[in-house]
């Protein structure tokens, strides 16, 4: 049983009122994601996570494709889906400085028409779940950004939500309160809501998913356990720094599917594979062949953007 | 449930903005302030060009009675208004500023509750310190006052911050069309001054600007709150200008209604929520 299901869902945005610049956001996005557990969307900038926790929260329209959450249609039922659906899209704005965390919280329960002794009572529980107690009744300016990012998440579990969307809830955060938050998400996850949340780091998806989907481009070019993933674009990056004739280390990179890059008379040759041994041993055999000189070799874990590049088959 | 649900909306949006205002107390002070320099100045700029001579002036144009009790009243409503602009009028721009927008339209609440809530906060706020204003330059100034019915002054009263508070949320569906909301806003004070005769009779303007004026819903309050105030002027007097002033309260609450739906929708397809 899916809580959340997407199919086909694209968005596309004009750039300003008269200019027709447009940037595709979302090219045919389809998700799945079973009750009770956690999916990480796991992208770079601009990859079109915000877009898509957008059209789920009900927030953005899309062009086409449909999706339900926690069975009704973003789109036709919205009001049913807000109900039901909790939204942290984080930052340091979206609460009200000048009020309590307290007062906020009261704010936003009205907002969801919780009756007032349950509103309070929710609202102290939750003060306790985010460890911000001791500080409900302090103005939020005087917050700092993790205390405020779990006054995002409370807010967001006002409502007692079937499902919560995390838009990077940990971006920005220092190591201590990063860590704080994902333990936070590991309770509620624990609760058993479907959580979706978005992020552009690899071990915080590994950390905390079932699944994790990768998003790139506007497009879900991965899936699967955070095993499998980690598999998919896992590997190593090679680096071969060589010297020699113009233009043929170049035409060694071509050979080998690899990338080349020149500076000076230098260049360098770098590819995510799976078994580096063999990629070094490839290249040095055809380097001496060609008459070029090694003059460095690296090996190293793949980055993210790296990892993308190997899976959509070369830069965007 | 649904009326309870929408009442608690409105209630806790007054409540929210009730607590942000009192964090400004410099704001508090002018929005009392102001209105009492501006009356101050109308009252010495008539004194000083028309000397005893003001109340005959005004009586030319139909306007027996005190020209001191003129200004106030005009002013009066003038700041209400001013206040309404800023507070339900500019209700969702706010939101943008906060960055709590789209947290408040991923809620289920009514949208027109939300907007009931900012405008009642409003009405509340720009009403003590437009009554405690008009006081101040009573006590500073003197006024005369002919009420002979008491009912239609107060009937008269409560229409004209009905209109007021139309022009706010007729405001806001224009409002939220734009990214500029903050320069209209300023920008649309100073001919409402001008058109609604706040400071002077419509009468003297060319017929042309006059109706500009008479398509004002707080024009229509103004005289009537002056007639009935002013010159003792009953119910039956100032009849067809409430009815007048009701229809385009109306007319003006609707439209800002229906502009602010529509500017949701548009905004949730074009992804504008966020912007300001
Ligand atoms: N409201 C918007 N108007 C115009 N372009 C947008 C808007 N929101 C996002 N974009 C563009 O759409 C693409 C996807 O953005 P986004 O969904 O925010 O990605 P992510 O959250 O993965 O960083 C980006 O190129 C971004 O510049
Ligand atoms: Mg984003």
């Amino acid at each position: 049983m899916y809580t959340i299901e997407a199919e086909g869902l694209e968005k596309e945005y004009r750039i300003g009122l008269l200019s027709k610049r447009r940037v595709k956001a979302l090219r045919g996005v389809s998700l799945r994601i079973q009750k009770g557990t956690l999916y990480s969307l796991l992208g770079p900038n601009g990859a079109g996570k915000t877009t898509l926790v957008k059209i789920l929260a009900t927030l953005l329209i899309p062009d086409a494709g449909w999706a339900r959450v926690a069975g009704f249609d973003v789109a036709r039922e919205a009001v049913e889906v807000r109900k039901r659906v909790g939204v942290v899209l984080g930052g340091e704005r979206a609460l009200y400085w000048r009020l309590t965390g307290w007062s906020n919280l009261w704010f936003f329960s009205q907002l969801y028409g919780i009756p007032p002794a349950e509103a309070r009572r929710r609202i102290r529980e939750l003060i306790e779940l985010v460890g911000l107690q001791g500080w409900e009744h302090v103005r939020v300016e005087n917050y700092s950004k993790g205390m405020k990012q779990r006054l995002h998440i409370a807010r967001g579990l006002l409502n007692d939500p079937e499902v919560l969307l995390l838009d990077e809830p940990t971006i920005g955060l220092d190591p201590a309160a990063a860590r704080e938050v994902r333990g936070l998400i590991r309770r509620i996850v624990a609760e058993g809501r479907t959580v979706l949340l978005t992020t552009h780091y690899m071990a915080e998806a590994e950390e905390l998913s079932d699944r994790v989907g990768i998003i790139s481009g506007g497009r879900i070019i991965a899936e699967g356990s955070p095993g499998e993933v980690k598999k998919i674009i896992g590997g190593r990056m090679v680096l071969v720094s060589l010297t020699g004739p113009p233009g043929e280390a170049s035409r060694l990179a071509a050979l080998l599917g690899a990338r080349a890059r020149s500076i000076d008379r230098v260049t360098t040759i770098e590819a995510v594979v799976e078994d580096e041994e063999e990629f070094i041993d490839k290249v040095l055999g055809e380097a001496l062949r060609r008459g070029l000189r090694v003059r460095r070799v690296e090996v190293r874990e793949p980055s993210l953007e790296e990892a993308f590049i190997k899976l959509t088959g070369g830069p965007r | 449930m649904n009326i309870v649900y929408h009442a608690r909306v409105i209630k806790a949006v007054a409540v929210r903005d009730f607590k942000i205002r009192i964090t400004y107390i410099p704001w508090i002070m002018n929005s009392l302030l102001q209105p009492i320099a501006w009356t101050l100045i109308l009252v010495y700029a008539y004194r000083s060009i028309m000397g005893p001579g003001s109340s005959e002036a005004l009586a030319a144009h139909g306007w027996a009675g005190d020209p001191v009790g003129f200004l106030i009243l005009g002013q009066v409503l003038l700041s209400l208004f001013n206040a309404l602009n800023w507070r339900a009028g500019m209700a969702i721009q706010r939101e943008r500023w906060y960055g709590t927008l789209e947290l408040i339209l991923q809620a289920p609440a009514s949208r027109i509750a939300v907007l009931a809530g900012s405008s009642l906060f409003g009405l509340v706020d720009a009403g003590w310190a437009s009554f405690l204003s008009a006081l101040a330059v009573i006590a500073l100034t003197g006024a005369t006052f002919n009420v002979a019915d008491p009912l239609a002054a107060v009937a008269s009263i409560l229409l004209a911050a009905v209109g007021a508070l139309s022009m706010g949320i007729g405001l806001a569906g224009l409002y939220v069309l734009t990214r500029s909301a903050g320069p209209i806003a300023v920008a649309i004070q100073h001919p409402t001054r001008f058109f609604t005769g706040s400071s002077f009779p419509l009468t003297i303007l060319p017929a042309v600007l006059q109706y500009v004026g008479y398509a004002i819903p707080l024009t229509y309050g103004l005289e009537a709150v002056r007639r009935t105030m002013l010159q003792g002027a009953g119910l039956g007097d100032v009849g067809p200008l409430l009815y007048r002033l009701l229809l385009l309260s109306i007319a003006s609450t609707m439209l800002g209604v229906a502009m602010v739906r529509w500017a949701e929708g548009v905004a949730r397809r074009n992804g504008w929520l966020h912007t300001f």
